[in-house]
């Protein structure tokens, strides 16, 4: 795996192994100021799940209360939750439905805002950046043969909103993330208001494979919070687009990124779905104040969750 | 027989015997268009029952040039497309703007047709495309089922090679040519779903000619390709129009309604109503209030019961536009959600009563190698109204009851292996 990945240019598992070991000598000579934070020390929960449906709830209530709770982390607060739908809603696997494939079932987001809600949050947010739209995001669970008012009816008392972050969306304008250590693609990510106006932030995955990660988990997923308005194909050059004219295969291939890769030398070496996924990832760790918070051991043990119901 | 009920066929000129007429026996075929056909031709078809009509008498016109008020009993339209997935070129194959395959149909301009003269017959006249590989059977038999989905008929039209082989009794010619004939003789048996009505949410308002002619036009086309079901609205019948049952109504047009229908569309969303304005008619229907839009692009307003969605920007994409239309009304009122259907392209329609629905699907697909994009049987279908049965119809088996499936809460039917077309009568 190379920095420049193109289209068409498909990661396996076997290659994705094979140049690991390129990969972590490569990033060995990377200087520090270039990685992520340190790695969260906090617990992991990981569990068995036979199928979705009736079980998702009590397994994911045992997880969550494996990690000391989620009480004192949302009580009170906004917590906003990114899922994961990345292809089109309305096509399946032959008669097998996208959330068995690609998405993040819903039986698992309505049982994260479940519990969520039970442990005190106030507001939970869902959102996603479904790709080429800017439509409202209900629409998109809609198309999905999903209804929304079922992740409305799974709360016990917290309001359950939705947003497309796909673009400027309900804000009046895009919060700019700088990104620790001035950043490796761009010193800041400008993203949608509701990564911003959050008090803890979810990144609900769907573990399953990805033609340039090689896998998808909690920081790929966050991958899809960058705006196509801005970051996607055909974006205007100088200030945002109205609505996405197009997915986020720019910077899938590399095309805007590889410039800004070029500058950094030891960038060459590292892979690319690293520096991208970690980068956005960082800037919304770091978000200009600290009101944002990780929950890394609930969308850490959500997310191995998902990929054991799915596997 | 009225002219109206005949299926017609255009003559090749090349069949000048007029044994040739033997080609028919048993078929649906009751109107030859002819071309200067051969005396003998004519008299022997006329002997046969058939009537002949020579085609510079049909009065056939481009749809913008069709004398809608003629006294013909049949309208027929001209410079009309080939129905297929858009060619490929060399190594690039073409797509819609939502990453589908591009799809030439001649449904939305027949549906225009029937909006602007309600009750007549449209024939649709086009001719295989020259100067490429001839159709095969399956394509002669989508464009049949293109034009009997929305009522109207083809007149049958053979590409040269095809007419030449038939006429010289080639084996596999021939089956080809029975195919067809079995295609429209399946559509005059169910003759009863002609009497169907379009039905859909949305109400798309235009007068679909001069300056609103790309607009509105497109509009149809592009929302019937999202799956997005509509009544079509002609401006000159804007009086007259029923809007009852509607979710939504959208004036597609930059200029502005008059007054009188200024006074019917605010009625119309007074009473629970959508309305969608372009920017230019946004100062006439101020509403209450203002409400959070997640359409970007649009100021929604409160407006007695209903809504008021005011474009805030010129209208200059048909795609955005439908898909806006889309989002704004919302899927939640689309009647009927397909899974794996890219390629295929949906007619829902009411019969009078409303006790039966019938949704048909046209197959582009051909021998489509993508998963999810061709085979039908990866369809899968969900009807968001309560019904009590549905009985499926293939072109080439014997109607059968489908079985629902379940998937979670919700009931859905996975449709079996289909050629070409596949119609799901629905009972209430």
């Amino acid at each position: 795996m190379t920095a420049r990945t193109h289209r068409g240019e498909i990661s396996t598992r076997r290659s994705l192994l094979k140049n690991s070991g390129l990969v972590m000598a490569g990033a060995a000579l990377l200087p520090r100021t270039a990685w992520s934070p340190e790695a969260p020390s906090a617990p992991v929960a990981l569990a068995r799940c036979d199928s979705y449906g009736a079980g998702v709830l009590p397994t994911l209530k045992k997880m969550f209360d494996q990690i000391g709770g989620i009480g004192s982390l949302v009580k009170g607060k906004t917590v906003a939750v990114k899922i994961n739908m990345t292809g089109s809603p309305d096509i399946r696997a032959g008669v097998i439905s996208i959330e068995r494939m690609t998405f993040t079932h819903p039986d698992v987001i309505a049982a994260t805002v479940h519990l969520l809600s039970a442990a005190g949050a106030s507001r939970i947010r869902i959102l996603e950046s479904p790709s080429r739209s800017a439509g409202p995001l209900e629409e998109f669970l809609i198309s999905a043969g999903w209804d929304p008012n079922d992740f409305i009816r799974a709360s016990t008392g917290a309001k359950v909103e939705f947003e497309n972050t796909n673009f400027l969306g309900f804000g009046k304008k895009y919060i700019r993330f700088p990104v620790p250590k001035g950043g490796l693609l761009f010193p800041a990510y400008d993203l949608n208001h509701s990564y911003y106006d959050c008090d803890v932030f979810v990144s609900l995955g769907k573990m399953k494979e990805h033609r340039t990660a090689g896998i998808t988990l909690a920081i790929k997923n966050c991958f899809g919070i960058v705006p196509c308005t801005i970051y996607g194909d055909n974006a205007p050059v100088d200030e945002p687009g109205l609505v996405p004219r197009g997915g986020r295969m720019v910077v899938h291939n590399g095309n805007r990124a590889i410039p800004r890769l070029n500058q950094a030398p030891p960038i060459r070496r590292r892979p690319y779905f690293l520096t991208k996924s970690d980068e956005i990832a960082a800037s919304t760790r770091m978000p200009p104040t600290t009101r944002m918070k990780l929950l890394p051991c609930a969308f850490r043990s959500s997310t191995a969750f998902c990929g054991l119901v799915g596997s | 027989m009225e002219v109206t009920k005949l299926v017609p066929f255009r003559w090749p000129t090349a069949w000048s015997d007029p044994k040739l007429l033997s080609l028919l026996e048993g078929s649906p075929i009751g109107c030859l268009v002819a071309s200067g056909s051969p005396a003998g031709v004519v008299e022997a078809a006329r002997k046969a029952g058939l009537t002949v009509l020579e085609w510079n008498s049909l009065g056939a016109a481009p749809l913008a040039k069709v004398d809608w008020n003629s006294a013909a009993e049949c309208l027929t339209i001209t410079d009309l497309v080939w129905p297929r997935v858009k060619p490929v070129v060399r190594d690039r194959a073409s797509s819609g703007p939502t990453g589908g395959p591009w799809i030439d149909s001649n449904t939305w301009v027949a549906r225009l047709a029937d909006a602007r003269a309600p009750g007549k017959q449209i024939w649709l006249a086009f001719d295989p495309p020259k100067e490429e590989e001839p159709p095969n059977e399956a394509a002669y038999r989508v464009a049949v089922a293109d034009a009997a989905a929305v009522g109207t008929r083809w007149i049958l039209s053979l590409d040269e090679k095809l007419s030449q082989a038939v006429a010289a009794g080639n084996a596999e010619a021939v089956k080809t040519w029975r195919g067809i004939l079995a295609t429209a003789a399946f559509f005059e048996t169910r003759s009863a779903w002609r009497a169907y009505v379009h039905q859909g949410p949305l109400a798309i308002i235009s007068t679909f000619a001069g300056d609103n002619e790309f607009m509105g036009m497109e509009l149809l086309n592009l929302a019937a390709r999202r799956n997005l079901q509509y009544r079509i609205v002609d401006r000159s019948r804007m009086a007259s129009a029923d809007l009852t049952g509607l979710r939504a109504a959208l004036w597609a047009d930059a200029d502005p309604p008059a007054p009188d229908v200024v006074a019917k569309l605010a009625a119309f969303a007074r009473g629970g109503g959508l309305l969608i304005v372009p920017r230019t008619a946004a100062h006439l229907f101020k509403g209450e209030g203002t409400l959070d839009c997640g359409v970007p692009g649009y100021e929604l307003r409160t407006f007695g019961r209903g809504k008021v969605a005011a474009a805030t920007r010129d209208w200059d994409d048909p795609f955005f536009l439908a898909a806006d239309a889309h989002d704004l009304v919302s899927r939640r009122y689309d009647p009927i959600r397909i899974f794996n259907g890219p390629s295929y392209w949906t007619h829902y329609s009411v019969a009078p009563g409303g006790n039966r629905r019938l949704l048909q699907l046209v197959s582009f697909a051909g021998a489509s190698r993508f998963p999810g994009m061709g085979r039908s049987n990866e369809v899968t279908v969900r009807f968001t109204f309560r019904h009590s049965s549905v009985t499926l119809y293939r072109l080439d088996a014997a109607p059968e009851a489908l079985r629902p499936a379940k998937d979670g809460n919700n009931i859905e039917y996975q449709l079996p292996e289909f050629a070409v077309y596949a119609a799901l009568e629905v009972k209430a």
